[in-house]
């Protein structure tokens, strides 16, 4: 049974930046909710985008008070990601940031920042 | 009433606009934020518990991802509101983690996607500052119109007041003046909202509107 649910909104503009909102319900204990925004990245495919965002959700909610791992997601209005893809993006990216040097660090704060 | 209209005393469309929002109702959901729809781009939103006095609170939480905007914004992000026109703006918020590693502005801004915010007339406060200051700012031009209000940032409710007059912008702390500018007054149109910053360190941090009133003229 999941325990983290998450909802998309209305796509909107910041800018020239295309941002999805989102809700998040976490059933507990202890139970709790918020929204957020994902940034859609335009270097990303749709796929990945969504994965990225699923990424984020879970770093959100592991933040906010336990341990969330994607099994734990229910998607609605995105697909279902499992933990073996969102460890392939983050292999990716890693890969993309050989051929690219000065996004290395970035990449590699956020791979500390996801894996703890 | 005006005669004729069926329109209600003291308040007529066509010279004001009035909004307000005790963030009673809506959800966090950036864009049905509040009964005005604010928008809630970066971090997270959540609504918490109310207060005595204070019976809708929204939270702006930047998460712990460093460089985070944590923004609230009335009106998606065209902005809306001519700074040439007399106006009032009010916002009761809270700041929740007081230090040296958060930076906040609240009152009117293009944009507050921006940290800093292009144009704008808000209250600041920068990392290292322990006071609010009142800025100005116009085209990234902020010479001269950045003052120390002499008030001490808190975690308590503040009420904050920006006026627009004939004169220049007075800026209000709990109804008490506390700075005007009249240099660097922004021409380009701007939104209602505010932010906060997480730039030096990736820690959560996090600021709570209770109160917003905007009453804008107009003539239309």
């Amino acid at each position: 049974m999941p325990k983290v649910f998450l909802t998309t909104g209305h796509v909107y503009l910041d800018g020239n930046q295309p941002i999805i909102p989102y809700a998040v319900v976490v059933i507990g204990p202890p139970g709790h909710s918020y929204g957020g925004t994902y940034a859609l990245d335009p270097s990303l495919s749709q796929d990945d985008n969504m994965i990225a965002l699923w990424q984020q959700v879970v770093a959100q909610a592991t933040e906010k008070g336990g341990s969330v791992v994607a099994a734990d997601l229910a998607g609605f209005g995105t697909k279902s990601v499992t933990d073996a893809e969102l460890g392939q993006v983050i292999v990716k990216a890693a890969r993309e940031t050989e051929e690219q040097p000065s996004l290395m660090a970035r990449t590699l704060t956020a791979i500390k920042e996801w894996w703890g | 009433m005006n005669a004729g209209t069926g329109r209600r005393p003291g308040y007529h469309h066509r010279g004001r606009i009035f909004e307000q929002d005790d963030f009673i109702s809506g959800n966090a959901t950036s864009g049905s934020a509040g009964k005005l729809g604010w928008i809630c781009t970066g971090g997270t939103t959540s609504i918490i518990a109310g207060e005595a006095d204070r019976f809708g609170i929204l939270r702006r939480d930047t998460s712990a991802t460093q460089n985070t905007i944590a923004q609230l914004l009335l009106g998606f992000t065209s902005s809306n509101i001519d700074p040439a026109k007399p106006l009032s703006v009010i916002f009761e918020a809270r700041l929740n983690t007081n230090d040296n590693a958060t930076t906040i502005r609240i009152g009117l801004a293009n944009a507050f996607s921006n940290n800093p915010p292009t144009h704008g007339i808000y209250f600041e406060k920068l990392d290292a500052d322990t006071n609010w200051f009142v800025v100005t700012r116009a085209a990234g031009v902020q010479t001269g119109s950045r003052t120390d209000s002499g008030v001490a940032v808190s975690t308590s409710f503040a009420r904050f007041q920006i006026v627009r007059n004939a004169a220049g912008v007075d800026f209000y702390i709990n109804d008490v003046l506390v700075g005007q500018q009249t240099a660097n007054i922004p021409t380009i149109f701007l939104n209602p909202g505010g932010h906060i910053v997480n730039a030096t360190v990736a820690a959560a941090k996090t600021v709570d509107y209770d109160y917003f009133e905007g009453d804008i003229g107009i003539t239309r």
